[in-house]
């Protein structure tokens, strides 16, 4: 199984919006750097909740003022994506 | 800010996700980054008044312009043309 890591902001790229209609609902995504803004998105947002696993990168979020409401995103630390990068089978980079 | 030293009448126009630049609650210092939403404070010393910010972007992004670090005004989608094209030098950052 796979995590998909995002790093590019949904309102200036499509990349995660092409990840999005591509992903298995129990893979993993993980939302870095501008991609953290996603939560932001009215329209992709029901799609990220609908995921089993999303993570949002905690140091990138808070940032950037990114305040995560959601219980279903869970909010990591870098060494949480360590760890997560060896839980998963491959680390996918959009 | 440099160019407001040399008298110029300066506007700043924040569009897109340019707009994120104002969000009050920002911490870069997690991220090892600058703090440079502090600095937008430091605009009404330089005597820069005419602050924009595209309406459309913030409703976009579910920003309410009470989120925002310092007093702006609010421009929509059409207006940016006109204003643009009323100053004599445009820069992009």
């Amino acid at each position: 199984m796979n995590l998909h890591k995002i790093t590019s902001s949904p309102f200036t790229h499509l990349t995660l919006q092409h990840c999005l209609q591509r992903i298995q609902p129990t893979e993993g995504l993980l939302l870095t750097q501008d991609a953290t803004y996603a939560v932001l998105d009215k329209t992709l947002y029901p799609k990220l909740i609908d995921l089993q696993s999303v993570y949002v990168l905690k140091e990138d979020a808070e940032a950037r003022g990114i305040v995560i409401e959601s219980g279903k995103i869970q909010l990591i630390t870098y060494a949480q994506f360590v760890e997560l990068s060896l839980e998963y089978d491959n680390v996918v980079s959009w | 800010m440099a160019m407001s030293n040399f008298a110029q009448d300066v506007s700043v126009f924040f569009i897109e996700d340019g707009v994120l630049q104002l969000l009050l609650s920002q911490d870069p210092a997690a991220i090892d980054a600058k703090a440079y939403h502090k600095t937008f404070k430091a605009l009404e010393f330089y005597d820069i008044e005419n602050i924009y910010v595209c309406r459309q972007s913030l409703e976009q992004r579910g920003i309410k312009s009470t989120q925002l670090c310092i007093e702006v005004t609010l421009i929509e989608h059409d207006d940016l043309s006109s204003l643009l094209a009323s100053q004599q030098h445009v820069m992009s950052f």
